[in-house]
C-alpha cells in the first residue's frame, strides 16, 4: 500500500510516493504558475511508473501551506478529492517544517513579500515557534539569537545561504508525529496573513 | 510627491493612461480610488492600451480580478468592490499584487492589508459633465519623472 | 448507451455539483443551498462564505449522495473551464482532474455562459437559428447559435456588465444588495418620470451600462444638492426601464436581422421580471418564440454544466490532463483548449 505526496505551496511542483513510509520514487521542479496544468500529470505518470491505482493508496501526505494560495490550494484540493473518493485519511504537513534540516533545531523560511517571512522553528517531534510571519529585520534578529540552528528554505532574498532540504523525505519523516485526517470535507490551506 | 491634473472627457484619461503605460514595471501597484462612475475603469483601459494589450477592458467588479495576460508586462486588473463586508478575502489576490505585472487596483481600502506601501495612488474626482480631476501620489523615486511629464503636459 | 455525468462549477461565488444520466438531473447541488448550510453549518462555517471553494468535496458527497450513487457509477466528469476568476477555477479543474485520473474517465472542460444559454433547456427545446440573450452580473452578451454548440457574439458590453450596473445604482439609492431584486421591486411602484440618456446609438448590438450608470450617480447628487428629493421608485423605474430597454432593443433587432426562431435568456438578470414581461412581449409581437428561464436557471449552478458536457460527450469531446483554466475564455472558442 501507498503514500502519495503532494506539495505545491511555493515554486516547485512536488509528487512522490512512500511505501512502508520509505520513499520509492519522486518528481520535483520548478513550476511557478504551472502547478494548476501539471501537477495531475504528474501523479498520472508517476502512478503509472509504479503500477499504483485507487485500490492501493492508504493515505496521503500533503503541504498545506503557508505560501503560494493558489499553488496551495491546488495540492490541497487533489488531496481533499482523492481522499473523499478513496476515503483515505490526508496527513497535512506544514509547507515550513518540510524545509527543515533533519531533526536539527531549523528555523524555517519561506518568502511572504512586503519585506516579510513565513517562519516556524522545530526540532524534531518539537515545535519550537508556531508557524507565523515574522517582519525580515525580526527573522534576522531571531537567526542571530541563535546561531546553532539551521536556516532552512530559499533564503536568498534575505542574503543568506539557507539548507534545501529533500522535502519529500522531511514529509515521510514529519508524517509519524502528525494527526491524520479522514473527515478532510472542511480542510483549508493555512493562510497566515488574515 | 503629488500632483494634480484634469481629464475633460474619457478620451483625455486614455490618453493620460497610455502615459502611465510607458512608465510601468513589473511588480508596480498602482491604486485607483474615486466614486463610483469617477471612470477609474476607463483610466485602466487607457493603461492597457498603452501597454500594447489588445483586449477592452471591462469591469471586473463582478469577477474581482482579470488578468491580462501579455508580453513584457502582464496587466492584472483587480476590483475589491465586492470585498467590502471582509469575508472572502482570501482567493488569492497577493500572488498578482507584487507578480509578474502591473497590478491596478479599484476600490483598494477594502484589501489595505495586502496593498504595499510602495505604490502609485490616483484619486478621481467627478467634476460633473465628463471632467474629471486626478490626484497622483506616490513615494517612488522612479515615478517621479512621470508625475512631473504628466503635469508639465497640462501647465507648460 | 446510457450516460452518467458528474459536473463541477466553480467558476466564481458558487461551488456547485450535479450528476445528468442521459440527460434526467439526478441531483443539483449548489453550497450556498440552505440544505448543505445547516447540515454543516454549525461545524464548519467557513461553508457559508460564497468566494470559498473550500466546499468542493461536500458539494460533490451531497450530490452523490442525493442521486444514490458512487463515484464508479460515473461515466465522465465535467467542469467549468472558464470564464470566472481564476483562483475558483483552479478548484474545480484540480477536483475533476483528480477524478477523472483515479476512475480512468473522460473529462469534459465546459463554457460557463454555454451552460447558462443550455439551462434552458431544462424548461423547453432549444430551436435553431436561436439569438441567446446572456445578461448577468459579469456578462453581458447577444449570442447567435445557428445550430447545437455554435456559437457566434454579435453583441457585448462595451465596460460594464448589466447586472453589475444594477448593483451600483442600488447602491447610489441606497438599496440592499445584489440590487437587481430590490430594484425591480420598487420600479413595479414607480414611473418613468427622469430622463436618462439611452446609450450607444450606433446601430450595432453592442451595450455601454458604464455611461448609464454614471448618469444615474450625476443625476442623485444634482438633485441632492439642489436639495430636491429623489423619488427611489421613479429612479428605479426610469434606470430599469433604460437599461433593460437597451437589451430588449439590441435583441429584437438581432432576433429580425437574423431571422431567429427562437429568443433564449441566460444568466442572473434573467430573473428580472420588467426584462421577462418585455421580451416576452417583444417576442411575441415579432413572431418568435422564446424561453424564460426559471429562478434556478438564472444563477450559477452545475446542472447546466452537466447539460452542455452531456452533448460534448455525445461528440468526444474529452481535454487532457494537462489542461488549464482560462479566466476570459469566449463562448466561441469553446473547443479550444
Amino acid at each position: 500500500m501507498y503514500s502519495v505526496i503532494l506539495d505545491s505551496s511555493n515554486v516547485d511542483l512536488l509528487v512522490a510516493i512512500a511505501e512502508d513510509d520509505k520513499l520509492i520514487d519522486v518528481t520535483c521542479y520548478e513550476a511557478w504558475q504551472r502547478q494548476s496544468e501539471m501537477m495531475v500529470v504528474e501523479l498520472e505518470k508517476i502512478f503509472k511508473k509504479n503500477n499504483i491505482d485507487k485500490s492501493n493508496i492508504k493515505d496521503i501526505l500533503c503541504g498545506i501551506g503557508p505560501g503560494s494560495y493558489t499553488g496551495v490550494r491546488i495540492s490541497l484540493t487533489i488531496a481533499k478529492t482523492a481522499s473523499f473518493a478513496l476515503n483515505i485519511p490526508v496527513y497535512p504537513i506544514s509547507s515550513l517544517r518540510m524545509l527543515r534540516d533533519g531533526d536539527k533545531p531549523s528555523i524555517c523560511l519561506i518568502n511572504a513579500r512586503s519585506k516579510r517571512s513565513y517562519i516556524g522553528v522545530y526540532e524534531g517531534k518539537d515545535i519550537i515557534l508556531k508557524d507565523t510571519i515574522f517582519t525580515n529585520d525580526e527573522v534576522l534578529d531571531y537567526i542571530k539569537n541563535h546561531p546553532d540552528y539551521s536556516v532552512c528554505g530559499d533564503t536568498e532574498y534575505l542574503g543568506i545561504k539557507g539548507h534545501r532540504s529533500n522535502a519529500a523525505i522531511e514529509m515521510i519523516a514529519i508524517k509519524k508525529y502528525t494527526e491524520p485526517m479522514l473527515d478532510t470535507l472542511g480542510l483549508k490551506p493555512v493562510y497566515l496573513k488574515d | 510627491m503629488e500632483i494634480k491634473i484634469k481629464s475633460l472627457s474619457s478620451l483625455d484619461s486614455i490618453a493620460i493612461g497610455n502615459i502611465i503605460a510607458s512608465h510601468c514595471y513589473k511588480g508596480l501597484v498602482i491604486t485607483l480610488t474615486g466614486d463610483l462612475g469617477a471612470g477609474k475603469t476607463t483610466l485602466v483601459g487607457g493603461i492597457a492600451q498603452g501597454l500594447g494589450i489588445k483586449e477592452k477592458v471591462t469591469s471586473p467588479t463582478f469577477n474581482i480580478l482579470k488578468c491580462y495576460f501579455h508580453k513584457p508586462l502582464d496587466l492584472y486588473h483587480i476590483d475589491a468592490y465586492r470585498l467590502e463586508d471582509g469575508t472572502n478575502k482570501d482567493i488569492g489576490l497577493e500572488e498578482f499584487i507584487e507578480g509578474n505585472g502591473v497590478c491596478v487596483i479599484e476600490w483598494p481600502n477594502f484589501i489595505e492589508e495586502m496593498i504595499p506601501e510602495e505604490k502609485l495612488n490616483i484619486e478621481i474626482h467627478n467634476l460633473g459633465d465628463d471632467k474629471r480631476e486626478l490626484i497622483l501620489t506616490t513615494k517612488i523615486k522612479e515615478l517621479e519623472l512621470l508625475l512631473t511629464q504628466l503635469w508639465s503636459n497640462q501647465n507648460v | 448507451m446510457s450516460k452518467t455525468i458528474l459536473a463541477i462549477e466553480s467558476s466564481c461565488d458558487e461551488t456547485a455539483c450535479a450528476i445528468v444520466r442521459d440527460d434526467v438531473l439526478l441531483s443539483n447541488i449548489v453550497s450556498t443551498q440552505i440544505e448543505v448550510h445547516t447540515k454543516y453549518g454549525g461545524v464548519m462555517p467557513e461553508i457559508a462564505s460564497r468566494l470559498h471553494a473550500e466546499n468542493i468535496t461536500i458539494v460533490i458527497k451531497e450530490a452523490l449522495e442525493k442521486a444514490n450513487l458512487t463515484l464508479d457509477d460515473i461515466d465522465a466528469f465535467a467542469v467549468t473551464r472558464g470564464p470566472g476568476l481564476i483562483g475558483a477555477l483552479h478548484v474545480g479543474i484540480q477536483a475533476i482532474k483528480t477524478l477523472s485520473l483515479l476512475y480512468n474517465k473522460p473529462l469534459i472542460p465546459v463554457h460557463h455562459l454555454a451552460g447558462h444559454i443550455y439551462a434552458n433547456e431544462y424548461v423547453g427545446e432549444l430551436k435553431f437559428p436561436l439569438l441567446a440573450v446572456v445578461v448577468s452580473g459579469g456578462n453581458t452578451e447577444l449570442v447567435l447559435m445557428k445550430d447545437e454548440l455554435e456559437f457566434e457574439i454579435i453583441g457585448r458590453t462595451k465596460d460594464d456588465a448589466i447586472g453589475e450596473c444594477f448593483d451600483k445604482v442600488a447602491r447610489v439609492l441606497g438599496l440592499p444588495y445584489p440590487g437587481g431584486i430590490p430594484i425591480d421591486k420598487n420600479a413595479k411602484l414607480g414611473k418613468h418620470t427622469y430622463k436618462l440618456p439611452v446609450p450607444l446609438h450606433d446601430g450595432s448590438y453592442n451595450f455601454s451600462y458604464s455611461g448609464l450608470k454614471t448618469s444615474v450617480i450625476n443625476l442623485v447628487h444634482k438633485l441632492e444638492q439642489n436639495g430636491e428629493e429623489v423619488n427611489i421608485n421613479d429612479m428605479c423605474k426610469s434606470f430599469q426601464d433604460t437599461a433593460v430597454g437597451m437589451v430588449i432593443d439590441r435583441s429584437i433587432k438581432a432576433a429580425k436581422d437574423f431571422n431567429v426562431k427562437q429568443i433564449v435568456l441566460a444568466g442572473g438578470v434573467s430573473a428580472n421580471s420588467y426584462l421577462r414581461e418585455e421580451m416576452q412581449k417583444e417576442a411575441k409581437r415579432i413572431g418568435v418564440d422564446i424561453i424564460i428561464p426559471p429562478m434556478w436557471c438564472c444563477t450559477d449552478n452545475a446542472a447546466m454544466i452537466a447539460k452542455v458536457a452531456s452533448r460534448l460527450y455525445d461528440r468526444k469531446v474529452f481535454a487532457p490532463l494537462d489542461i488549464s483554466v482560462d479566466p476570459n475564455w469566449e463562448i466561441e472558442d469553446y473547443l479550444k483548449f
